[in-house]
């Protein structure tokens, strides 16, 4: 009875070795899409310069948001040299100190008031509002094909006094509002 | 007892100073958004689970998930391992099964959990116990676990029955995060545990293919109530098992098929259900079979369908020695063999709809045919000893269909208000028994600018008999009773949110639930609807972590579950739970302790109580960055403790059984490899 079992399973698990050996795997975790949303929030920070120099990046989450759970992990941490800070905002008296402002889906109806705030400010707008790029918001997180991508409006970039790195561009699926 | 305790307060207090001083270390997380590049990020596949919202935030009551890291840093060894470590959570061992327990009610004896244990959606729940098992029993090997969803609060409005305390959705890992893996469990009594998997993408669909095969010889156990004269003796090989899992799932963007193969063969010397002590003919076996194919449909902007198909195989054989000295037979040694076979499939359909702003619909179809409901008792090679037949102690042969309707409305009110309305109609046919149930469920969760998040939940649930607990009667097993009535519950919780900063929460629940009659058994251990049940709790736990990769989990639960003559067995009162991970300043290495201090409980029907027991684990976990193996060295009941756990009332030898004496320091060394 005792190494029956094993002795059962040892000519699948010589085949799984094999494969394991025959295949490299590539990157291409699972997960839940307000996690993924979170991970991309965090990561567009590495990709875009402030003007002036700081020792702070705050992400601001604008109403009901549902990313807050996600982004928890990450608060206190470095990010270019920068330590994270995450809050959540409601008005516009809060947005100063702001670096990137996320706006969710369950806020479309408020978009165009968040957008005429944050208006030529040196802050990174985010939603997974489909058509955020064309209000004139910044990155827009679209779901395609069970995965997330995103577009970037380069106009409203620029407007902010806000620098892209041209690999973000590179890997954006649209880019609207300025040559590649 | 021994008291030699920490008490547990003080051992909080020592465990936060810990914290406090502990040095930084690297963060956790399965994908991480600072170390991974956007090109990363692009390439990561979302799941969806289309009976979970989103948002924790969103669902109105308490939410608890557990991650593969959690996993790890504590050393988990079973899902029983992770439950035990949440608010208002038991898990019982008698050395055949573990059981788990939620809110008061997990009373000797009762196989049922009352709680739906999923595995990717799937029930894993059998039709002829309707147990899931929390022990080495489960279909799943702990490695392949992503994460843990305990959803609380009665949901047969969107699970169906056996969802009256709630829901655990066990995620399993994606084959690209697994890679090629083997892990290697060395542990205390001769445990051997071996897992090799593989995933990966094949032809754009992710892949995951794994193999395990355990087997323990098992530990001496001494006990003073197998003789019949109050002396002890010890038993050999306790917790003796092997057996073996096959896990295989392939996913594409919006399809998923899987199937699990499981099988465990467990010595039984304990003298369980009388049998003769100490004899390794004393086997009982379970062999899970689960076949699952999903699918989602999107059929325009607002309407996605989700799909499943699922089929299921559930055995169970025990083999029982007995000795006949008495009856004038050859060989007095007589095995009692059970055999049990239970088979169901279904289809389950369910269209989200999103066309209303503002609102949410669920709309869900699920039929499930239980095929096979079958229960077999009989001596070998004589038929029936006590009958002197020769035909067997039980053929009981049923089968039975079920219909249920689900509607379900998630309404935003306002900016900070989300009504969660749901009814169900179930309509079940079990051979002679009609039944029809509506199950109404109303909630609220109200997020307020600085007081937190409060939700409230009215739910019922029902239960319909099991076949084993209407059928299944032997000369010597007088159990099974034919006119039982499905048990009803009504229950309403309350639960506040507090987030301190990103870093720290705070989670109260208070809850009151009423069950009326629940499935219990009357002295004579015949099965019978009890009187009402009603039950009364608070959860409370509080969570933080640190930006040097420290983190805390603790928190208090106070039950009372009561029928009209006595508090329940194996409901403890009071009881005070703390994991911590702590980086141990040594690079890499971190510590994962736990501890869990559980009130005095009554068994034996209230005549009896074992006493209060304080349990510690220590998990030392070496996981060099970089590297592609990891260590990690877990020590189970660290203070070598002595205490026992309530078990199903027995007579053995004469003598009356109603506690079952529970394994001193257990280690573990576990080796994962990555290829």
């Amino acid at each position: 009875m005792r190494l029956r079992t094993l002795r059962r399973i040892a000519a699948p698990l010589t085949l799984a070795f094999g494969l394991a050996l025959a295949m490299s795997s590539t990157f291409g975790e699972v997960t839940s899409e307000a996690q993924l949303k979170a991970a991309y929030l965090v990561n567009f920070l590495k990709y875009v310069e402030w003007p002036g120099s700081r020792s702070t990046v705050s992400i601001c989450l604008f109403g009901r948001e549902n990313l807050g759970h996600y982004l928890a992990s990450y608060e206190g941490r470095q990010i270019a040299g920068r330590e994270l800070r995450v809050r959540k905002v409601s008005g516009p008296d809060q947005l100063p100190d702001c670096q990137a402002l996320f706006v969710p889906d369950t806020e479309e109806a408020r978009i165009g008031a968040v957008l005429r705030w944050v208006d030529r400010q040196p802050i990174l707008t985010v939603s997974d509002v489909e058509t955020f790029v064309r209000d004139g918001g910044a990155i827009a997180l679209i779901r395609n094909d069970g995965r997330l991508q995103f577009d970037v409006n380069a106009e409203t970039i620029s407007r902010a006094n806000l620098k892209a790195s041209s690999q973000m561009l590179r890997l954006a699926r649209q880019v609207t509002g300025a040559a590649r | 007892m021994r008291h030699r305790n920490i008490r547990p307060a003080r051992f909080l207090v020592l465990a936060l100073l810990g914290a406090g001083l502990a040095q930084a270390a690297p963060a956790w997380g399965a994908i991480d958004a600072i170390d991974n590049s956007l090109e990363d990020l692009l390439k990561v596949r979302i799941v969806s689970t289309p009976k979970f919202a989103e948002n924790p935030d969103q669902i109105p009551s308490v939410v608890s998930i557990l991650t593969a890291d959690d996993i790890r840093l504590y050393g988990w060894r079973t899902l029983g391992d992770a439950l035990r470590s949440l608010q208002g959570f038991t898990v019982t061992q008698d050395h055949t099964y573990a059981y788990g327990g939620v809110r008061g009610i997990s009373q000797p004896g009762d196989y049922r959990p009352r709680m739906q244990t999923l595995i990717d959606g799937q029930s894993v729940t059998e039709n002829i116990f309707a147990s899931a098992p929390v022990d080495s029993a489960f279909p799943i090997d702990i490695g392949l676990i992503e994460r843990i969803e305990v959803i609380r609060g009665p949901s047969a409005a969107i699970y169906g029955g056996d969802a009256m305390f709630g829901v655990i959705n066990v995620v399993t890992r994606s084959g690209s995060s697994v890679g090629g893996e083997a892990s290697l469990k060395l542990s205390s009594g001769a445990d051997r545990r071996l897992r090799l998997s593989w995933g990966g993408q094949l032809g754009g669909h992710d892949v995951l293919l794994s193999v395990s095969g355990f087997d323990t010889h098992g530990r001496t156990l001494s006990v003073d109530d197998v003789n019949g004269d109050g002396s002890r003796r010890d038993l050999h090989r306790v917790d003796g098992k092997d057996g073996g899992q096959l896990f295989a799932k392939i996913r594409g963007s919006d399809w998923h098929l899987s199937l699990i193969h499981a099988k465990r063969e467990k010595i039984v010397p304990t003298a369980s259900f009388d049998s003769i002590a100490d004899d390794r003919g004393h086997i009982e076996t379970d062999t899970y079979t689960l076949l699952n194919l999903s699918k989602q449909w999107r059929l325009n902007t607002s309407n996605t369908l989700h799909q499943q198909l699922y089929l299921g195989d559930y055995r169970y054989d025990g083999t029982f020695p007995y000795d006949y000295s008495s009856a004038a037979i050859a060989d007095p040694r007589v095995l009692n063999v059970d055999a049990v076979r239970g088979s169901w499939w279904g289809i389950e359909n369910r269209l989200v709809n999103t066309a209303w702003s503002g609102q949410r619909i669920t709309l869900g179809i699920e039929y499930k045919s239980n095929w096979r409901q079958n229960q077999l008792n009989l001596d070998r090679g004589y038929g029936c000893v006590d009958n002197a037949s020769t035909t067997p102690c039980l053929d009981d042969r049923r089968r039975s269909t079920q219909i249920s309707l689900t509607a379900q409305d998630e309404v935003q009110l306002g900016d900070a208000t989300l009504l969660t309305l749901g009814l169900s109609h179930d309509h079940v046919d079990t051979q002679g028994h009609l039944g029809t149930f509506w199950s109404p469920r109303i909630g609220l969760t109200h997020e307020t600018r600085s007081a937190g998040l409060f939700k409230i939940l009215y739910g019922t649930a029902f239960r319909v008999p099991t076949v084993y607990e209407r059928y299944y009667t032997t000369p010597t097993f007088a159990y099974g009773n034919p006119s039982l009535e499905p048990e009803k519950m009504r229950s309403l919780e309350i639960a506040w949110e507090k987030r301190f900063g990103m870093q720290s929460k705070l989670t109260a629940t208070a809850y009151h639930f009423r069950i009326e009659r629940m499935v219990t058994t009357d002295d004579n251990g015949t099965a019978i609807n009890g009187t009402p049940v009603r039950a009364t709790g608070l959860e409370v736990e509080y969570e933080q972590s640190w930006n040097n990769g420290s983190r805390l989990r603790t928190g208090y639960s106070i039950q009372h579950a009561a029928d009209d003559s006595r508090r329940f067995d194996n409901s403890p009162r009071h009881m005070v739970k703390a994991n911590i991970g702590l980086p141990t300043g040594l690079p890499h290495l971190m510590a994962g302790l736990e501890g869990q201090w559980i009130s005095r409980r009554s068994a034996d029907m209230g005549n009896q109580s074992v006493p209060a027991y304080l349990l510690a684990n220590l998990n030392l976990r070496y996981a060099p960055s970089g590297e592609r193996w990891e260590v990690a060295l877990g020590l189970y009941n660290l203070f070598d403790r002595q205490y026992a756990d309530p078990v199903s009332s027995d007579q053995i030898m004469g003598v009356r059984r109603w506690q079952m004496p529970q394994f001193g320091r257990t280690a573990m060394l576990h080796t994962t490899l990555r290829f």
